[in-house]
């Protein structure tokens, strides 16, 4: 959305293509996650820039519709579509991608139990569920949890499933719904579980540390191994290594969130088999030589937040403008 | 009496038709209304022509639409207001559904309810004045403060693009804190190499005038035209005027010199660069003899930095596997938050790479001249392994504090733009705003903002140029007059406002017609000086109409007289 408005705004029209029924992308389903004030999760953007997008005219916006075929290169490509039964054929000069990721599969963890344990969540389901339902509820009973715990990179940092990268935004996203709960439901306890803490720009220092004065907020640096459940409680025990102590300990908790990473939106591989698209080594997308007039942004291409997102799409947008002129 | 218009938007039946039909009949009775149409469903295209037709056939001052929240009609308006002769500030919406017809269980309440909003919504309709469009010249020259690589890059980008760049760089030379780097931790390239090619291309650009050695002393204007005072090193000063203004003035660093931090053999990292770029045989010397223990002490200051993180890990691998250096790094949590890092610290883990995260500081001692580091290992899993670790080291690397440049402070003076956090100039809203300023045509980007890798650096330049051709690409920036305006007869010069102003856009000039007074004695004629809004630089929030002592400043979109209307308290 961010390349089609800036775009816009140099006059250059342009055809948004969504698979989705309405825009936004992943991001459209996250919630504000201000405690007593903005934590810069940035999801506000997202709804801000989805009723901007339907203010122009000079962007046609296709939900619904997937790209099956495309010819030509350098300024002339021609896009095939199918919107339901009907097909649309589109002459462009430019294309971006920004096809967007999907929260790492929680269950190919299998020692956590997702999928099993009702009360074992990601924090996409998490957010979700404050989002939309407005309220903090254990899934097994819908009773306010006393206890959560977070357990950080899942599915990042991971050799043994085949991500060997860093998401990069879990452990501020965690942080930040760490600190929207505790503000919210001051009564419930949070632990972090943890791995290295990585840093988000310009006022994160601040904020972790306003987590650690926290007396609610346990951060321990530890990864847990396995997570059994008791049928009786539906409490959640969590085995871990203990930094503090040395040694191996469990621990009850009410929910765990699993801070699940970032993975290539699965309808994007056909996208670039379609575009003849390479991979990087971490399974994102590689950006074509500019010439191609392909350009690929966002998360697709690697780990990126909303605000880097955004930084992103519109450098990209600056290049589709540059190809543009090029050509003319 | 204003002869206003009427629509009442059915919203698909949302409104029943009894509950219209008292409406209509209310309204037809009002003085003030011209007609009153009814239409199933007003944002739809046909309705919409339909009312463009209407308006267009002329003989009314307003338009008020009753019907749902005004936020349905946004995205029609905005439609609307190209193919109409219409000024969008005379259309106001009585908002039924959600304010009355929802919220009031017995429709004679909600009808009373209702009768009252329309009268408050026609009433501030016909106090409403018609707000002009301006437009302001934009010529396509851009001034960029800094020579460092997002300086350099942000003017390439913009001389492709057709725009006359003034880059002015206060040492003699471009390249800034990139070119203490060796080599990128994400690219098979040697820095200098690739920096010289940006430079000379920079220098050689018709569209590029570069100033080195020169300093911004002065700036005048708003967006459009600044007027900027710069000065040399022979003391000559220059006059600019640009349309817009980026500062990418980037960071300093700050050394811990106390102790045994002066020790000859505890360096910082742009000395182990160079030192890594000088070498050229098989193992790396220092003071003449051979250096086999590196250590890291890394997150001791600027924790949320990554940049010395990636660098450690960059420089160890190269230490480990061309000069056969055992490399230690002491951490607090490694930053792996950058595309590529995970596999490179993996990389560094399988050459051999001792890590260690500590969370009480390593102590630094001096054992037969070389450092001895004592560690805690946090990471280690029994408590028997965390006994301190002690390291001999040759070399021990230590992290500079990153520090807002000693300029940063009264550039920001200068250029009215705000500081932020530690003293690094701040973005008007991190939400939405990523490189704008407060002020409306200046940018800030790179590490004057907030330290980062040079790959980020890169996207960020090519965002802000981006940002400043949305701008200039018009040749004109177009802009309504909903502003605040003073009155310059009733301004008593008191400077509140041109201090409280979030964006900078108040000045105190001489100017106004009616601001004239006569000089006793001389019978010469002069003008007062008055706080001025520049209308092109005015976000229109109202804060200095709230603030005005005199009560001298107006919002032309949201005058006193139309609030008193709207309240029934006008006359």
């Amino acid at each position: 959305m961010t390349v089609a408005l800036e775009l816009a705004q140099s006059g250059i029209p342009s055809t948004l293509i969504e698979r989705d029924p309405s825009l936004g992308g992943l991001s459209a389903s996250f919630c504000c996650k201000a405690s007593e004030s903005c934590n810069k999760c940035f999801a506000c953007v997202v709804d801000k820039r989805i009723s901007e997008i339907q203010q122009r005219q000079d962007i046609s916006i296709l939900t619904q519709t997937e790209v099956v075929g495309v010819k030509g290169n350098g300024g002339n490509h021609q896009v095939s579509l199918k919107k339901g039964k009907e097909r649309i054929d589109l002459k462009v000069s430019a294309i971006v991608i920004a096809a967007g990721i999907n929260p790492f599969d929680a269950s190919q963890k299998v020692e956590y139990g997702y999928g099993r344990f009702k009360n074992v969540i990601t924090a996409k389901d998490l957010d979700e569920m404050l989002r939309y339902r407005g309220a903090l509820s254990r899934p097994s009973d819908g009773k306010l949890p006393k206890t959560v715990a977070f357990f950080q990179c899942v599915g990042s940092r991971d050799e043994s499933i085949g991500n060997l990268y860093c998401s990069q935004v879990c452990c501020a996203y965690a942080l930040r719904l760490i600190k929207a709960i505790r503000y919210q439901y001051p009564e419930v306890k949070a632990t972090f579980l943890y791995m290295d803490i990585q840093p988000a720009g310009a006022s994160f220092q601040q904020f972790l540390d306003s987590c650690r004065e926290d007396k609610g907020t346990r951060l321990i640096r530890s990864l847990p191994s396995k997570v059994y459940h008791s049928p009786l409680s539906d409490t959640l025990r969590v085995r871990f290594t203990d930094p503090e102590r040395g040694e191996v300990v469990e621990d009850f908790f009410d929910l765990i969130v699993l801070s699940v990473g970032m993975v290539l939106n699965k309808e994007a591989k056909r996208l670039t088999e379609l575009f003849r698209l390479s991979l990087t080594e971490d399974g994102f997308i590689a950006s074509p030589p500019h010439q191609t007039g392909v350009f690929v942004t966002g998360a697709c291409s690697g780990p990126k937040d909303i605000d880097r997102s955004i930084l992103h799409a519109k450098s990209a947008a600056f290049l589709v403008q540059q190809h543009l002129r090029g050509r003319s | 009496m204003s002869r206003i218009g009427i629509f009442i938007d059915a919203l698909q039946g949302s409104l029943p038709v009894s509950f219209r039909k008292k409406l209509s009949d209310y309204v037809q009775k009002l003085p003030e209304t011209a007609f009153c149409l009814e239409e199933e469903n007003l944002a739809s295209p046909d309705a919409l022509n339909r009312m463009g037709k209407r308006l267009e056939a002329g003989g009314v001052e307003g338009v008020v639409i009753i019907g749902g929240s005004p936020k349905l009609y946004e995205t029609s308006f905005q439609k609307l207001r190209y193919p109409l002769p219409f000024n969008p500030y005379l259309f106001a919406v009585a908002n039924i559904r959600e304010q009355a017809l929802w919220m009031m269980v017995e429709e004679e309440a909600a009808l009373e309810r209702a009768k009252t909003i329309i009268s408050k919504t026609i009433r501030a309709v016909s106090n409403s004045k018609p707000i002009e469009i301006q437009s302001l010249p934009l010529k396509p020259e851009v001034l960029i403060l800094g020579g460092g690589v997002t300086g350099i890059s942000i003017a390439q980008e913009l001389a492709k693009s057709g725009i006359h760049v003034f880059l002015l760089e206060k040492g003699n030379q471009l390249g800034g804190k990139t070119l203490e780097l060796h080599k990128f931790y994400n690219r098979p390239l040697e820095v200098r190499k690739w920096m010289d090619e940006k430079i000379s291309e920079v220098k050689d650009h018709p569209k590029i005038t570069l100033f080195t050695q020169t300093e911004l002393k002065h700036l005048d204007g708003h967006l459009g035209r600044f007027q900027a005072k710069i000065q040399g090193l022979d003391r000559t000063e220059t006059v600019l005027s640009i349309s817009a203004i980026v500062v990418a003035t980037g960071y300093a660093v700050k050394r811990e010199t106390k102790g045994i931090y002066s020790h000859r053999r505890v360096i910082v990292f742009p000395e182990m660069e160079k030192l890594l770029s000088e070498t050229t045989g098989p193992s790396l010397l220092w003071d003449g003899k051979k250096i086999e223990m590196v250590t890291y002490l890394l997150d001791g200051v600027n924790e949320d930095i990554k940049v010395d993180s990636i660098n450690a890990v960059k420089e160890a691998l190269l230490l480990q596997e061309a000069f056969q250096c055992q490399v230690a790094i002491l951490c607090k949590d490694i930053k792996v938050a950058a595309d590529g890092m995970e596999r490179l610290y993996r990389k560094a883990r399988e050459k051999g790479v001792l890590f260690f995260k500590y969370e009480e500081p390593p102590r630094l001692s001096i054992v037969n001249g070389q450092i001895q580091v004592n560690v805690r290992d946090t990471a280690a899993i029994q408590k028997k392994e965390q006994w301190p670790v002690s390291i001999l080291s040759d070399l021990v690397v230590v992290s500079e504090a990153f520090i807002p440049t000693p300029e940063t402070e009264s550039l920001s003076g200068l250029l009215k733009i705000h500081l932020g956090n530690r003293g690094f100039l701040m973005e008007d809203n991190p939400q939405l705003l990523r490189v704008r300023s407060n002020r409306r045509g200046i940018f800030v980007a790179g590490a004057c903002r907030f330290p980062q890798e040079v790959s980020e650096s890169l996207i960020e330049a090519r965002a802000v140029a981006q940002e400043v051709m949305a701008l200039l690409s018009k040749g004109t920036y177009t802009y309504d007059l909903a502003v605040a305006e003073v009155d310059p007869k009733k301004c008593a010069v008191c400077y509140t406002c041109p201090r409280l102003c979030p964006h900078s856009a108040i000045t105190v000039e001489k100017y106004g017609e009616r601001n004239v007074y006569i000089i006793s004695g001389t019978g010469q004629e002069t003008k007062w000086g008055a706080a001025k809004v520049d209308p092109a630089s005015c976000y229109g929030c109202g804060i200095c109409v709230a603030e005005c002592p005199a009560k001298a400043i107006t919002l032309q979109h949201l005058t006193d007289a139309q609030i008193y209307a709207q309240m029934g308290l006008s006359d």
